[in-house]
């Protein structure tokens, strides 16, 4: 286990690597997020929306505008192993698929997480919203939310990765599976915005939980299989 | 003469890509320490074979049975990663496989001078040797090498070649060798066996161990029917 383990550190350490020489993951999430919210800022804006209403719809744009940047941004993610094939050379030496996915299921949730807090803050800022009081819970409901995305991600990319028309078909096929996560992070998301703090028996981290779990469980079976030949 | 215990053992393997059928009912044995030199013309399927063998590409049908889990594989993909260095490359892969040689592999390779700068900066000569070396990492006692040669200059052939030898010689356990490839001047004189493969199938086989008279017999027959 504990060999298996610091495999899996070592290809963390690599997936970080990757993504530190390149950061195209990180740009691109940080590109998205400021267009995105500026975008957001000026629909309402000019939408002439009252302060009220602009705080009612602040849970569902910064969930609509997470997902889309999340999901487009990731297309490029495993062009690194297929241009060398180094993903293959790493199943030659003994690292399971598992390990591999779970590797960049940790790179992916931590560039996610922080992806949501530069959103919440932007789109805080684009519609005059205060989070200060809720902001600790809001960037625990997000790191909750974007392992759950990375986990489903990190297998679609993979399976997304050797088509032509991966950059639309990434977001066609991850939308749709990823609603579980849009609706229980919207949905925690409007609770604290309304009373400061998620309201006891909630059902929606037990839903979010149990949506990754899911994924995570789906990836790790698959995540060799896909790309493998 | 005591027969060497088999290493790989190919069985009625089939391999299609769409409506192309690659491999056709393909068998083959290897034993221990073999150096088994695969010829053939273009799209005869020896890459697939040895991607097939490495367990990278599924065979359609048929088995493939494996004495072995340390395999060495040097493909047209090197299986490493541009963007990093070379040591960083080397350490990664020797991390995974807990191999703590890659230090001396590296200095017999004459890779000490390149080893920060990044795979995708160099020359594709020197990328080759860094492919080699990963694919030596370990000590692998299946190596498939397909087209090692493509890529390298002389200085190159001659430390792959010494490489091989050092595999042979040294060590309790002795590498078998598997090697695709066109370069029948510069590999031949190095196999203990010549398969040669046509349209997805083996026409011919030195057969183990055979006599210098035996491979060249075989190499001509080859050359002959590709001219």
């Amino acid at each position: 286990m504990i060999r298996w383990l610091r495999t899996l550190g070592v290809l963390i350490q690599k997936e970080w690597r990757l993504e530190w020489r390149s950061k195209e993951l990180f740009t691109l999430l940080a590109c998205n997020a400021v267009l995105f919210s500026v975008l957001v800022g000026a629909g309402v804006s000019s939408a002439v929306l009252d302060v009220a209403t602009a705080e009612k719809i602040y849970p569902m744009l910064l969930w609509v505008v997470f997902m889309l940047s999340s999901t487009t941004s990731v297309t490029r993610f495993n062009e690194q192993e297929l241009e060398g094939r180094g993903f293959e050379g790493l199943l030659l030496s003994g690292v399971s698929g598992a390990q591999m996915y779970l590797a960049k299921v940790v790179v992916m949730t931590l560039f996610f997480s922080v992806s949501f807090v530069l959103l919440v803050l932007l789109l805080a800022l684009s519609l005059d919203k205060d989070v200060s009081g809720i902001l600790g819970s809001l960037c625990i409901v997000g790191i909750g939310a974007s392992s759950a995305l990375a986990s489903l991600l990190a297998l679609l990319a993979a399976v997304a990765s050797t088509s032509k028309l991966k950059g639309i078909l990434l977001p066609i096929i991850s939308l749709p599976v990823l609603f579980p996560v849009f609706l229980c992070g919207m949905e925690m998301t409007m609770e604290l915005v309304l009373n400061g703090a998620l309201n006891e028996g909630t059902p929606w981290p037990i839903i979010l939980l149990c949506a990754e779990t899911l994924y995570m469980v789906a990836g790790i079976n698959l995540f060799e299989m896909a790309i493998k030949e | 003469m005591e027969a060497s215990p088999r290493v790989l053992d190919v069985k009625d393997v089939t391999k299609t890509f769409g409506s192309l059928s690659v491999l056709k009912r393909l068998s083959l044995s290897c034993g221990s320490g073999e150096v088994v030199l695969l010829v053939g013309a273009n799209g005869a399927g020896k890459s697939t074979l040895l991607r097939v063998i490495a367990g990278l590409a599924r065979p359609d049908s048929g088995s493939v049975t494996r004495a072995t889990m340390r395999i060495g594989f040097l493909s047209h993909h090197l299986f490493l990663y541009g963007r990093l260095s070379v040591r960083e490359n080397i350490k990664l892969f020797a991390s995974v496989q807990r191999a703590s040689e890659w230090n001396e592999l590296v200095s017999r390779l004459e890779l000490s001078k390149v080893v920060d700068r990044p795979l995708s900066e160099l020359s594709k000569g020197m990328q080759a040797r860094v492919g080699i070396a990963r694919a030596f990492l370990g000590d692998p006692e299946l190596i498939l090498l397909d087209e090692p040669t493509s890529n390298l200059d002389e200085k190159g052939t001659s430390l792959l070649l010494g490489e091989i030898e050092r595999r042979r010689s040294e060590g309790d356990a002795r590498s078998t060798f598997l090697i695709a490839t066109h370069d029948l001047h510069r590999m031949a004189p190095i196999a203990t066996r010549v398969v040669v493969l046509a349209d997805g199938n083996v026409v011919a086989d030195s057969g183990a161990d055979a006599s210098r008279e035996i491979i060249s017999r075989v190499l001509d027959r080859y050359r002959e029917v590709n001219r």
